[in-house]
């Protein structure tokens, strides 16, 4: 249970490739779970500071088969350009107790533009 | 018209955000001190209308009607203060006339319906032009109107700075609207160009406010006014030259949404060159504030932090770490933008030269916080017609506050939405409020010195419902909210735990939460140090505020910042759902709000 864990958390972590675009938004920490409870859990992950509009969103897609990830959660926040790295955070409600979920991570402007954030599919379970 | 827009939604009542609510007695006949329960009479002659008082025991703070008299007597003062400034212009004219035109307005009780409320009623200076009566603060949070008790059910704005807000637009390729005045910005601008002038309409038509039935009334009663003169010199000779009927008088001293009106929204019979007469005077009247309220007597920019960016100043260890604190960890600039120069890069300290001198601390935008529903705001409570048949809060608890939501769908409480472009975005902003500018959120009377307890202080009111009651309050809600959410309403926090210090009561709107803030792990001299920085942004420390020794009431001492106000906490009712009527508007809120 571990391990794929921890490697997940390595391919989300990991410095962008040579051929990545200098704008394209890479994840510096995280995702993790902030928070879960038996209904409801906060994703939280920290990236370089997105271009674009000042108002972004936190998305989540998740679901309780890796696989299919059906559901989407979308949580506003408000960029710093000053700031080098941006902390989005995503409320995930109406989850159901003692259940795994999978989820992956984007984010993306106000005119619904994806910030194209590479992550993994990540996973935890309520209590 | 903006005023038709603005009255259309009596039914339920036209609640305002910040505009200027009314207190007291009637200055000629129902002097301070006379017996709480009784409306003065009018000029007119109206007889006595018995107090509206739905509210259970412990709403009303006991010293309400001896804090309504104490302001009264206040704005008398500085009304006087006006008529001499007035006087001794000796008929100069350019920005001193206007200024002091929108100044005497500001504090003339008559541009009410019973002649006992000013627009400075509820904004008064020595709180930068917000609330002036801490119990007020401290409980109902909404202010009392003309006819008492209505009121409305947001906290009172500071006038300070609100006249340089841009008219509402929805940026297209940023997907957010800027500009605006009031919490739900729903004084667009769009008519005089300019939101803040707009502000200034809402409260005169507004039932739970100044009360007029027709936006006439306000060129009625300035042509009764003793500065006339100076407002046909601003605006012209026979500018007040209007051919009102009868019983002009007798209308106006009747609350906007008495039966007798049948709904209409101009009783005022006039001949409609007269009318189109009587809306330009409503427009002077609005421009006349805006005057004096942009002007350096309101918004002087005259604050330490000022002083700071002008080199004249120096930040004390503790502010300067709240400042860094503000454009970083904390991340309030973000949103409350502080005008600083070139990135800081992360672990270092910000010594840029200002890219802006005079920033405003606000980003002329919105966000849903999150903050918790208030159950003692006074709106809950106005659920059975008064004595003259006008009930200001059909739904009970059944009403949510969904703030730029609700005026998108020009819904209850709020005012018509002057763009059906506009309606699409309603569900993106449930919950929103206005992102008020920071500057002078500290500001208290010379003799309280804080907002904070053990003070001594003066109690203010934060939020657009009042929840927060200190600016510790504040700085922790937006660094703990997440931490400790509990899902509960106010006043049910679990046993071993305390309401505002390790347990936050769920949003009442859950919809469009920002996320920017809510956890932001500032140790407590961390909050301290932000409360320190905002402490800065209070004009007044350049040279003295204008009028800003003009409080005559008791400061409060005793307890801590971190709980103040809790002694008043009282448990939330059982919330029946979201009323048809609020949440049921399309297009409909998403997800759905219970």
């Amino acid at each position: 249970m571990n391990s794929p864990v921890w490697l997940v958390i390595l391919l989300c972590a990991a410095p962008a490739a040579a051929e990545e675009s200098a704008s394209r938004v890479r994840i510096t920490q995280g995702p993790e779970i902030e928070q879960a409870r038996s209904d409801f859990a906060i994703v939280r992950w920290t990236t370089t500071t997105p271009t674009g509009s000042p108002v972004h969103e936190g998305i989540v897609r998740y679901g309780t088969e890796p696989t299919k990830l059906s559901e989407t959660a979308r949580s506003p926040i408000r960029l710093n350009p000053s700031h080098p790295q941006t902390i989005f955070r995503v409320r995930v409600e109406g989850l159901r107790p003692r259940t795994t979920y999978y989820y992956n991570v984007d984010s993306a402007g106000a005119d619904g533009k994806s910030d194209r954030v590479k992550c993994a599919v990540k996973q935890f379970t309520t209590p | 018209m903006r005023s038709t827009s603005a009255v259309g939604l009596l039914a339920f009542a036209c609640l305002s955000a910040a505009g200027a609510a009314a207190c007291g007695e009637s200055d000629k006949r129902g002097a301070p001190g006379s017996s709480p329960g009784s409306q003065p009479a009018s000029d007119a002659g109206a007889p006595p209308v018995r107090a509206y008082d739905p509210y259970p025991p412990g709403i009303l703070p006991a010293d309400l009607d001896a804090e309504v008299a104490r302001v009264l007597r206040e704005v008398d003062a500085l009304e006087a203060t006006a008529m001499e400034e007035w006087r001794a212009q000796k008929g100069a004219g350019g920005t001193a006339a206007i200024e002091v035109l929108g100044k005497l307005m500001n504090y003339d009780k008559s541009m009410s319906t019973y002649k006992n409320v000013s627009c400075a009623s509820c904004h008064m200076p020595y709180t930068a032009f917000g609330g002036p009566i801490p119990s007020v603060n401290l409980t109902m949070v909404a202010y009392p109107g003309t006819a008492h008790y209505r009121a409305g059910k947001r906290a009172t704005q500071r006038y300070t700075y609100s006249p340089f807000f841009p008219v509402l637009q929805y940026n297209q390729t940023q997907g957010l609207f800027f500009g605006g005045n009031f919490w739900d910005s729903r004084a667009t601008g769009y008519l005089v160009r300019n939101p803040d002038a707009e502000q200034s309409q809402h409260p005169p038509v507004d039932t739970q406010e100044m009360g007029f039935s027709d936006t006439a009334c306000i060129a009625y009663r300035l042509s009764q006014s003793a500065y006339r003169p100076l407002f046909e010199q601003v605006w012209g000779a026979g500018s007040l030259d209007i051919a009102f009927p009868a019983d002009a008088e007798q209308i106006c001293a009747t609350p906007g949404g008495a039966s007798m009106f049948g709904g209409s929204l101009t009783p005022v019979a006039l001949a409609p060159t007269d009318r189109t007469h009587a809306t330009t005077v409503f427009n002077h009247w609005a421009q006349s504030i805006d005057a004096y309220e942009q002007s350096v007597q309101v918004s002087p920019f005259s604050s330490k932090f000022d002083a700071f960016l002008a080199g004249s100043a120096q930040l004390t260890a503790d502010e300067a770490a709240g400042l860094k604190l503000f454009d970083g960890k904390a991340n309030c600039n973000s949103c409350h933008l502080d005008g600083r120069g070139a990135a800081a890069k992360s672990g270092q300290s910000d010594t840029s030269a200002a890219a802006e001198v005079n920033p405003l601390f606000t980003c002329f935008g919105s966000a849903n916080l999150g903050v918790p529903l208030n159950p003692r705001v006074a709106i809950y409570y106005q659920t059975t017609p008064d004595s003259l048949g006008f009930t200001a809060n059909t739904l009970g608890f059944g009403y949510r506050d969904l703030g730029l939501g609700t005026f998108l769908r020009s819904g209850v409480g709020s005012a018509t939405n002057p763009n059906s472009t506009w309606t699409q975005y309603a569900p993106k902003t449930d919950g929103q409020m206005q992102t008020s500018s920071a500057r002078n959120a500290a500001m208290t009377p010379p003799q309280c010195p804080s907002t904070e307890a053990p003070g001594p202080y003066f109690q203010k009111a934060f939020f657009h419902n009042g929840y927060i009651k200190s600016l510790k309050q504040l700085v922790h809600f937006y660094n703990t909210r997440d931490v400790f959410k509990f899902d509960v309403t106010s006043g049910h926090c679990p046993a071993g735990k305390t309401e505002k210090v390790d347990c936050w009561p769920r949003p009442e709107v859950p919809n469009n939460i920002d996320m920017t803030t809510g956890n932001l792990g500032l140790t407590d001299r961390e909050e301290d140090q932000v409360v320190a920085f905002m402490q800065t942004l209070t004009d007044g420390f350049t040279k003295p505020y204008p009028h800003g020794d003009s409080f005559t009431g008791a400061c409060m001492t005793g307890g801590s910042a971190k709980t103040q106000g809790n002694e008043l906490l009282i448990p939330t009712p059982e919330l029946p759902p979201c009323a048809t009527a609020v949440c049921g508007l399309a297009p409909l809120p998403n997800p759905p709000i219970r």
